[in-house]
């Protein structure tokens, strides 16, 4: 079966600020979680993969084809940080437009979502509260039976309750086993929930791209003082990254399994992808 | 995938919801210039074709102001929608409006054929030929502009071919009332018109090219 998405050295340059040799692969079937701090470049990586951006170098692939070609983009649902539909727009005018832009547009779809969202068909665009935006951004995302989803931090804004009702709906479209989500955000929790994959940009480098299973399952944190931190070998252990505080430091391991057989009585704690992220972002190299 | 036809009609619809409000401000305009008419000012009939072709270039520049302050273009850009599709689709409602508008004016001009007080008044079509003409120029060159350099730059150039384009037409409007309606205006009107299609076309091709590079 064809990935959803493959992305080989992807370089794009701006004044400051440049993707450099961007690569990964979302398998069909798959969520991927796509993290990194604000202006690593998670937006212009998914731009690049959308189109709306012109890549220096590289190739993207989506569904097997350029996003240059339209037929593809039948086949994708994107829900951006925002809501990019004019603020004067009533979402019942907004609803007239889509099955002219969408062959398979789902009208009753459409309007069950609506209706499940608590989205008045009269209120305009610009009288929408932010999370009523990412709702209708999500529904109209939606509502077109895509196969791909390309999301850019579409819990942004959403309180807990209806952030959890999002992420719900996110999974039913998964059972789909030929679907598949790129889910890039900042509420990691939300990564921890869903992803099967996740991916780390920083500084417009790729740190990592892995299965969530094999890293969260396997690495660990490590918590010690900075005197018995010497007593580590940084190669043999699995050390990767280090943060220090005024208690002692933290240790980003490898394998927490095989360091706890070594090191039977050292505190070695489950890392979470904010961790994950911190460590990358704020940390140093063993 | 959808067809163009049915992807046009959506980029229009769009277009047409957002300057929906607008409508009401032009019908009152236009009742008013009737008004004026109907006291036997008969340069009212001018003005009002003149607002009514310049309501149709302003809409397109309107729609072009708000695809950019919404961000709309990228999420167009995300359906089944090509980026020449998008440009076309902004070029085939100026030419719809502008149509639209013409003969509205045209309707409007009926009186002048049949009542005799406003006979030896056939100029006026004349000049709405040659205001449809400008009107395409002045579309022509705004929609590249705005595609190319953004609201913030275009504006003043738009205001600035707006200027060029009146004084132009004053100065058709001058020659016409020299020339006395001649015979020599039939050429005059059908040179007007050709380089305003050509310009129109040309417009076309290079905002394609514009677009074609243009990121968001």
């Amino acid at each position: 079966m064809q990935n959803a998405i493959e992305v080989h050295s992807l370089c794009k340059s701006y004044e400051g600020f440049s993707l450099k040799d961007v690569s990964f692969t979302l398998p069909r079937g798959a969520i991927m979680g796509f993290v990194g701090e604000n202006g690593a470049g998670k937006t212009t990586t998914i731009k690049a993969v959308l189109g709306l951006v012109r890549k220096d170098s590289g190739e993207i692939r989506v569904l097997g084809n350029s996003t240059e070609d339209t037929a593809v983009r039948a086949k994708i649902g994107v829900v951006f940080d925002d809501l990019h539909l004019h603020k004067t727009l009533r979402i019942r005018q907004a609803a007239k437009i889509f099955p002219h832009l969408y062959e398979d547009w789902d009208a009753e779809l459409f309007a069950d979502y609506l209706n499940r969202f608590g989205l008045d068909e009269e209120k305009k665009v610009k009288d929408l509260s932010r999370g009523m935006r990412m709702k209708l951004s999500i529904a109209v995302a939606l509502s077109h039976h895509p196969e791909l989803l390309i999301l850019d931090e579409p819990t942004a804004g959403l309180d807990p309750v209806v952030r959890d009702e999002v992420l719900e709906i996110f999974q039913d479209f998964m059972q789909d086993e030929t679907h598949a989500i790129l889910f890039s955000s900042h509420i990691t929790s939300d990564i921890d929930k869903i992803a099967d994959y996740l991916t780390f940009i920083h500084d417009g480098r790729i740190l990592f791209s892995v299965s969530t299973d094999e890293l969260l399952g396997e690495a660990g944190i490590l918590k010690c003082t900075a005197e018995e931190a010497k007593a580590f070998d940084a190669e043999r252990d699995g050390l990767l990254r280090i943060r220090k505080n005024q208690f002692g430091c933290e240790i980003l391991v490898k394998n927490k399994e095989q360091l706890r057989m070594r090191y039977p009585d050292a505190v070695i704690d489950p890392v979470t992808t904010e961790a994950l992220m911190l460590f990358y972002a704020r940390g140093d190299k063993v | 995938m959808n067809s163009g036809k049915s992807i046009y009609k959506g980029l229009i619809y769009k277009d047409l919801f957002l300057i929906k409000d607008a409508f009401p401000i032009a019908a009152l305009a236009v009742l008013f210039l009737l008004f004026s008419i109907t006291l036997g000012f008969t340069g009212g009939f001018l003005a009002l074709c003149i607002m009514l072709l310049v309501f149709a270039v302003k809409i397109v520049e309107s729609t072009l102001i708000y695809d950019e302050t919404d961000g709309c273009d990228s999420f167009v850009l995300t359906a089944p929608v090509s980026r020449e599709e998008i440009v076309r689709s902004k070029y085939l409602l100026q030419i719809l409006l502008l149509a639209g508008a013409f003969l509205i004016s045209a309707v409007l001009l009926l009186p002048i054929s049949v009542l005799p007080q406003f006979s030896g008044e056939e100029w006026l079509y004349i000049m709405l030929i040659v205001g449809f003409g400008y009107a395409l120029v002045y579309g022509a060159v705004v929609i590249p502009v705005y595609l190319k350099f953004g609201q913030h730059t275009s504006r003043y150039v738009a205001f600035a071919i707006l200027v060029v384009v009146a004084g132009l037409y004053g100065v058709t409007f001058g020659i016409s009332i020299f020339m006395e309606y001649a015979a020599s205006t039939v050429p005059l009107l059908i040179a007007v018109l050709a380089v305003s299609f050509a310009a129109y076309g040309a417009s076309y091709r290079i905002s394609r090219k514009i677009y074609a590079k243009k990121e968001f």
